[in-house]
């Protein structure tokens, strides 16, 4: 169901092309791709809508190499993605020769016959996305409450009693009611049983319980992908700051103690230790509410320490590795990762923001500079930082480039002959300067 | 045993003065000159090997470069980055020229051009012969901001406008394009020598002045040698039919 799969050099050869519906040529929308989204620098996202088509596209930077897969645009088709990195893998191994020896002339000359392979990834690439195993229920082992210990449902202290008795009377008999009953079933599914039993209370606190746990992961996922991290300064501020229960579950900024997991572990480390203080601090304010947000406080502790724990021993193994890795970088080829060119992204962009650049638009430009630099091989003494100025300095030429002949008094020689009046614009906010301008022309 | 060391270290300062020092200095010269001859030598060999294939987006640079080196015909896209290749001329195996395909598109061909315009001992503008009654004022500032600038204008390397196309039937002749552009680049001399100097100083003095100032433009006014050729990249028989290089190939021997 793909329109057409094109593998082409950066310097313009295509060097393998597929036609899956009888249609148009590939050509039109791919240049199109090019002109708007390669040449002007919005390569942070990785699709482009053009007509009734969309483009996916992944660069490879070590060899030059761009991959482009179309499809029709009301088409929603899960496997492309994979289906765009399995063949990049295959591509790049199976003739890898051709690109490191030979270059321009490897590409010229050389055959790629990559039909047999493409069409077996591409019916595996379908049939994985059709094959979907049926989502078999959590038993109550493998859902968190079960890994919730006694203990931290104890730590609640100055609650009011009723609250602490009705809630650990659930937890005590879901859990007798899941060993009596054999058969698989949800936490929610033990909730129901209890509601008939008890009153209205109790089941809106459940159903509360459940919606905050399901937006703590929610957040705790997104956390972890995106790697903006605050200054620690003002995290500590954030964290001490009173607490304001609306709803108890509306207010994701306030809540959202996974910011601090992405500092890395030397921020993680306080974050674990205030946020059971921090709940037991603050208690006396509305029992109710925090005794399932405190929960959510401990769920989200235990986990940062399970998480943290194997990422410290790896930190401090590369305190030792990056000194050689300074001077290996130094010298000698070795290609760019994202962890390399992170920091240096992040002080371009904080540099561009400060230069009165929309904070948006600086973002997307790192973000489609990270992903041109992505695995190039970097020359003999070139640093990471020399080589993404160089490519953010590039890039911004590329973009600020008139793209369009710029020649007035051309135009306005033309204009003369047509006998047209030739209409110059000055346009701008207030206070810039127009009619000055305009009093000096 | 002071008093008799003394003597000692005179007599090895001695020593060590008049031949160890005349040995090092002429170590160093030789060092010097060992380094002078080393740039010189690197200089003359790699200076200007090169041939430039320049012209707008979509004028058939890439194509024609790959009919050039394989003789096949392949698809293209828009090139965003350079490519090169060596070129061995078909009857002479010792000569070789590297080819080095640009990017036409708007926002890099600057870019580009500054970066192989000192290597370039010869420089072929592709010019679209069907699409260039419309294109008539793009092509000509490209090739006005090619012939202007400074490098080009010092080393002079031979010129030779391609056009491109000849197998589609709207497509002009090179006597006509020939005569648009130098209408073209007239009344660019004009407007341009008025335009505002960029900002980062290159052209120290002013814009350079193309041709003679009192007569009409012409191309026998530059100082490079300046040629018109037609040629098909993609050969009157299709794609696979030969492609109709042979007045580029004759002049690709005569430069090299």
């Amino acid at each position: 169901m793909l329109d057409f799969f094109t593998i082409f050099s950066k310097g313009g050869l295509v060097l393998w092309c597929f036609q899956g519906v009888r249609g148009p040529a590939a050509t039109a929308p791919v240049n199109a791709l090019i002109r708007s989204v390669l040449l002007q620098e919005r390569g942070g996202n990785n699709s482009f809508t053009h007509e009734a088509l969309t483009l996916k596209y992944k660069l490879d930077n070590q060899f030059e190499l761009v991959f482009v897969v179309g499809f029709q645009k009301i088409l929603t088709l899960t496997y492309v993605d994979k289906l765009i990195d399995d063949v990049h893998k295959e591509f790049r191994d199976k003739y890898r020769n051709e690109f490191q020896q030979k270059g321009a002339l490897g590409l010229l000359n050389g055959t790629f016959d990559f039909k047999d392979d493409f069409m077996r990834l591409l019916r595996d690439a379908e049939e994985s996305s059709k094959v979907r195993a049926p989502t078999v229920m959590k038993t109550f082992e493998q859902s968190l409450k079960s890994q919730k210990t006694v203990k931290c449902m104890i730590e609640t202290r100055g609650e009011k009693p009723k609250e602490k008795v009705k809630n650990k009377k659930n937890k005590g008999s879901k859990k007798d009611g899941t060993e009596a009953v054999a058969a698989p079933s949800k936490a929610s599914a033990g909730d129901k049983q209890l509601s008939a039993a008890g009153d209205k209370e109790e089941l809106t606190k459940d159903e509360i319980l459940q919606k905050n746990r399901e937006e703590f992961f929610r957040r705790h996922m997104k956390a972890g992908e995106k790697s903006r991290s605050p200054k620690p300064d003002a995290q500590k501020e954030k964290g001490k700051k009173p607490r304001v229960w609306d709803l108890g579950n509306s207010n994701a900024k306030v809540l959202d103690y996974s910011n601090s997991a992405t500092n890395g572990s030397a921020e993680a480390c306080p974050v674990e230790e205030f946020d059971p203080d921090m709940a037991l601090g603050d208690k006396n304010r509305e029992p109710g509410r925090l005794y399932d947000l405190e929960y959510e406080s401990d769920d989200e502790a235990e986990e940062e320490k399970v998480v943290q724990n194997p990422s410290k021993p790896s930190v401090k193994k590369g305190g030792l590795g990056g000194m050689f890795g300074m001077l290996k970088g130094l010298v000698g080829s070795k290609s760019l990762t994202r962890e390399d060119m992170d920091p240096v992204l992040e002080k371009m962009k904080d540099h561009l923001i400060a230069k009165n650049v929309a904070a948006e638009i600086a973002v997307q430009l790192c973000e489609s500079v990270a992903k041109k630099l992505e695995g190039k091989v970097m020359g003999t003494f070139t640093t990471v930082t020399s080589t993404v100025k160089q490519a953010l300095q590039e890039a911004l030429v590329q973009i600020l480039q008139p793209q369009r002949r710029v020649d007035v008094l051309r135009d306005v020689m033309d204009a003369q002959r047509h006998r047209r009046p030739y209409v110059v614009t000055f346009c701008g906010v207030n206070g810039v300067g127009k009619s000055t301008n305009l009093a000096k022309v | 045993m002071a008093g008799g060391l003394e003597p000692h270290l005179e007599a090895l300062r001695r020593e060590l003065r008049g031949p160890a020092v005349l040995s090092v200095l002429i170590a160093l010269i030789a060092v010097a000159i060992t380094f002078l001859i080393w740039r010189f030598v690197q200089g003359r060999r790699s200076s200007r090997k090169a041939v430039l294939l320049l012209g707008l987006c979509d004028a058939g640079k890439t194509l024609l470069f790959a009919r050039l080196l394989s003789g096949r015909y392949r698809d293209t896209q828009t090139s965003i980055t350079d490519s090169s290749a060596v070129y061995r001329l078909s009857h002479d195996k010792s000569t070789n020229v590297t080819l080095i395909d640009l990017p036409g598109h708007e926002s890099l061909r600057l870019q580009f051009l500054e970066r192989f315009k000192a290597a370039a001992r010869a420089i072929v503008f592709v010019v679209d012969s069907v699409a260039f009654q419309r294109e008539v004022k793009d092509v000509a500032e490209f090739l006005y901001q090619v012939l202007v600038d400074s490098t080009v204008l010092r080393n002079a390397p031979a010129l030779l406008i391609a056009c491109n196309k000849q197998d589609v039937t709207m497509a002009k002749s090179a006597k006509l394009i020939q005569q648009q552009l130098e209408k073209e680049l007239n009344t660019l001399r004009v407007t341009r020598s008025a335009a505002p100097t960029s900002l980062d100083g290159s052209a120290t003095g002013g814009p350079a002045q193309l041709g003679k100032k009192g007569k009409d433009f012409d191309f026998s006014q530059l100082p490079m040698k300046v040629e018109f050729v037609e040629c098909s990249a993609r050969g009157s028989k299709g794609e696979e039919g030969e492609a109709d290089l042979e007045g580029l190939e004759k002049w690709l021997v005569k430069v090299a």
